[in-house]
């Protein structure tokens, strides 16, 4: 076999959790589609793959000539040589994906997951790309941010025939930047977008030492529509998403950043939604140091706590991690930290209505009752904590349990976690911190 | 031969006066079996005070209790009083019978004349002879009469018991409705409060708390139609049932009203109403009737005025003079031809008219039950799809306000529509159950 030993693993890895979390995964759909007699059809093609994105559980090795990045709950595609290219091999198809235990999503994607897998190469390396659709309908790939012979450039119906379903076509070019780029279809854009046809294109700069980090992390931006008690995205909308994700996870359900005191950290983040990102890391100011359009020069970079990545842009940020703890990083629209919410819920701020609920419960007797939104929305998270159900395949608009109760929290929301004793190259979850005494805010006596 | 005959008709006269007839009382009981299929058992005919009080003890009794339909039906069979009058008709046609078992009564004359000292008086006896010889004719055809009476009787008393009973489904549907609307009325009540908090509080606009107040309002109003609908469904039951007074306060069964399913076809029922319909019956014994008066009229079309009489004179001083006569009409100017066609024309009117209802009876037990399949595939569909769809929205709502994906006003809005569904369920029940009251009265037997 031709594969690298690390992308092996990777992917071995992956499938080995994939396989872990199959009967987990069937038994959360199980629970939330559990009232209905008959098992939801969750696609509109037989037999989806079902990769239902396990947290990452590939530890890059140290390459031959690079540093691999780690994708935020996702993988590395693998490839093998021949005659001295890089072949992948990739398939367009529709898949099932766990944004957050309860709740599964309709997506298109690439080889079984949504996005699909992070490609990894190196600068000046010759690609092939192999493409097959297996899509109901035509697409091709635009690499977004390559610079290539414009035949290759995947623009349907400019620069090439549309892959119709059942088709495969080939893609090959040498790469000659390094860089952080993406892939996505340009065929039925608003459609295969909408839809989690997306992925991350890293590559590594031919000089390993060149922009060397100890800890490098992609992850993509995606935002859907996924109605309350629904399985697939609505491919219409343009602006009322409910579903804000980095690589298609909602938090809690996605990974966070673990990292090792010192350590040069690496951030890439693109964005494919419809709106722009600011994203905002607590703990350590940073410096944007990559764009989709290359390296930024030393001299133009900025010290930054909030980096705001437009539509269609890809932003790479560094920072060493100087500050032991459990730092936040999210968007800072609030909305986007936030699972579905209704839009017309009424104002109930500062509304009594305690003395209401005898009444309404009488006309619901089946019914526990409870009234909401008087003191704000927190009590949202408490509710569900107490077990009130909530319409199947749909996840709570706050959530997320920190050592110190609850995080309210949803969507576009993760962790970086610094910590002295993480072990070199060990990507693995060290836990919660613990606060040195003395270091947490406490209440006045 | 006369005077033989007279002795006979003498003797049958004896025989007629001796022997009663039919007594009202069996008419009556007749009555009573004809109904007793559709629950017209126990007919109570008010004839004294003591009965009428019997009656007034009958319905206290059934009244203290929650009313069912059957015991509404009980009720309107012995308290109704336009019953009671359709039950004075079998005492009307039993006297005709009477009367017309009983010959004409023999006429007595006497004159007397006085002339120079003379004294001549006459004592007469004329007598309708042939009368005599159209009794059992004349029987007959109060029998007749009689029979059509009890039959067209029982058919009022089926008539009733179907009104009854359809007048009780509607005084309960305006009853539950009323319930239900309360329910409604009460959500309606909760998104007021809460809209005029919200707007209290700075929440809500004046426009937004006005439209909520607004879809109170006319809830309000929906409510009080309720109640005058309530208020005249009742008075329409009380009015069947003959209730007044104190005898009004009673309270309607809560048993829930029940569904079959009919027979997958109609067939059978046709034959059924021809022969159990009483009107039916009744318009066969009409055409008998309408037959007979043909004949009889046709019999007698020449003699029926013939009179025989005796007459005996005696004057001063001479011997009795007695002298039999007989009187003949002429039939000079009426050959009786008139009559005879006009009752021919009645018979073969009742005839057509005979056929008329069979077409008819037929063509409603059809319509009827098409009426009773559809009203029963509505009210099933109601109560098996669209309460319970309605039920699910309710509880998935639920989910979604538990998600503070919708308000507390959607939440309200779907038990309303819950409310407003069981409504139309109610209805659509109602429908089926009046359809049922409607195809037996219809087929004349239950279904």
């Amino acid at each position: 076999m031709g594969h690298d030993r690390r992308d092996f693993l990777g992917l071995g890895a992956a499938l080995i959790a994939t396989a872990a979390l199959g009967s987990k995964a069937e038994a959360s759909e199980h629970d939330h589609a559990g009232h209905e007699s008959k098992k939801r059809q969750l696609t509109l093609v037989k037999n989806p793959k079902r990769v239902l994105s396990p947290a990452t559980l590939i530890t890059p090795q140290e390459g031959k000539n690079y540093n691999p990045v780690v994708t935020l709950n996702g993988w590395s595609l693998p490839y093998e040589m021949k005659e001295g290219i890089k072949e992948f091999r990739i398939i367009v198809e529709p898949v099932v994906r766990e944004f957050a235990p309860g709740m599964v999503v309709n997506c298109w994607g690439y080889n079984g997951t949504s996005p699909g897998p992070t490609i990894e190469a190196v600068e000046g390396d010759r690609v092939r790309l192999i493409v097959t659709n297996k899509l109901p309908e035509h697409t091709t790939i635009h690499w977004h941010g390559l610079i290539l012979p414009n035949g290759m450039d995947g623009v349907g119906g400019l620069t090439q025939v549309q892959i119709a379903p059942g088709e495969t076509y080939v893609y090959e070019f040498t790469l000659r930047q390094s860089g952080t780029f993406m892939y996505h279809p340009h065929a039925d854009e608003m459609v295969q977008m909408a839809m989690g046809c997306m992925g991350m294109f890293i590559v590594h700069p031919k000089a390993p030492k060149a922009h060397k980090v100890d800890r490098d992390f992609c992850f993509l931006l995606a935002s859907y529509d996924v109605a309350p008690g629904t399985y697939t995205p609505n491919p219409s909308t343009m602006t009322e998403f409910n579903i804000w994700s980095f690589n298609s996870r909602v938090f809690p359900g996605i990974d966070s950043m673990n990292v090792r005191v010192g350590d040069r950290v690496r951030i890439r983040v693109g964005n494919l939604t419809m709106t722009n990102h600011p994203i905002h890391m607590h703990g350590h100011p940073f410096e944007v140091t990559c764009t989709d359009g290359g390296w930024v020069p030393k001299s133009a970079r900025w010290p930054e706590v909030t980096i705001d990545i437009g539509v269609g842009q890809v932003r790479a940020f560094e920072f060493v991690a100087t500050e032991e703890g459990d730092w936040s990083l999210h968007c800072h629209k609030s909305h986007h930290t936030m699972g579905p919410m209704g839009h017309s819920v009424p104002n109930m701020i500062g509304v009594k209505q305690d003395d209401l609920t005898e009444k309404i419960s009488d006309l619901m007797p089946d019914y526990m009752y409870m009234p909401m939104g008087k003191n704000g929305m927190a009590e949202m998270q408490d509710m569900v904590e107490m077990g009130m159900k909530i319409p199947e395949n749909t996840l709570p608009m706050m959530t997320g349990k920190g050592p110190f109760g609850p995080i309210e929290m949803g969507g576009m929301f993760t962790l970086v976690k610094v910590r002295k004793n993480q072990p070199k190259g060990d990507y693995s979850d060290p836990g919660w911190y613990e606060h040195p005494n003395g270091t947490v805010a406490k209440k006045m006596n | 031969m006369v005077g033989k005959t007279l002795t006979a008709s003498i003797a049958a006269l004896v025989f007629i006066s001796g022997c009663s007839t039919i007594s009202q009382k069996e008419a009556f009981e007749s009555v009573n079996q004809l109904t007793s299929e559709q629950g017209g058992k126990n007919l109570q005919w008010i004839k004294t005070p003591q009965e009428a009080a019997s009656v007034d003890e009958s319905v206290k009794a059934l009244l203290s209790k929650p009313l069912t339909q059957e015991n509404a039906v009980r009720i309107m069979l012995i308290n109704n009083r336009a019953l009671q009058q359709t039950y004075e008709n079998i005492g009307i046609a039993q006297s005709e019978l009477v009367e017309a078992g009983l010959m004409r009564n023999p006429l007595l004359g006497y004159s007397i004349g006085r002339s120079n000292g003379v004294t001549t008086s006459t004592l007469s006896v004329e007598v309708a002879f042939l009368d005599l010889l159209w009794i059992p004719l004349r029987r007959e055809l109060g029998h007749l009469a009689l029979e059509e009476t009890t039959l067209s009787v029982g058919d009022t008393v089926l008539r009733s018991a179907r009104d009854a009973k359809k007048s009780y489904i509607d005084a309960r549907l305006a009853e539950e409705k009323g319930a239900l609307n309360r329910s409604i009325l009460k959500s309606h009540e909760a998104s007021l409060q809460l809209a005029v908090r919200q707007y209290t509080a700075g929440n809500l606009s004046k426009r937004d708390m006005l439209k909520v107040q607004e879809s109170y309002e006319r809830e309000r109003i929906e409510s009080i139609k309720l109640a005058r609908d309530n208020a005249a469904a009742r008075e329409a039951l009380n009015k069947i049932l003959g209730l007044y007074g104190s005898q009004t306060h009673y309270t309607l069964s809560t048993e829930p009203l029940t569904r079959m399913e009919p027979a997958v076809s109609e067939s059978g029922l046709e034959k059924r109403a021809i022969v159990n319909r009483l009107d039916m019956r009744s318009a066969i014994k009409s055409v008998d009737y309408a037959a007979l008066q043909a004949g009889y009229s046709e019999n007698t079309r020449l003699l029926d005025e013939l009179e025989l009489s005796v007459e005996s004179e005696k004057t001063t001083g001479e011997k009795r003079f007695n002298t039999f006569g007989i009187k003949l009409p002429i039939p000079l100017f009426d050959f009786g031809q008139a009559r005879v066609s006009k009752t021919q024309a009645v018979y073969n009117q009742n005839v057509h008219r005979l056929y008329e209802t069979a077409v008819n009876i037929r063509s409603e037990v059809r319509e009827g039950y098409a009426h009773l399949r559809y009203t029963f595939d509505i009210a099933r569909s109601y109560d098996e799809v669209v309460v319970k769809n309605n039920q699910q929205i309710l509880e998935e709502t639920q989910l979604f306000y538990n998600g503070m994906l919708d308000g507390i006003y959607e939440l309200l809005e779907d038990q309303r529509r819950l409310g407003e569904v069981k409504m139309e369920a109610l209805d659509a029940l109602g429908d089926y159950q009046k359809a049922q009251a409607d195809l037996e009265y219809t087929i004349g037997g239950k279904l």
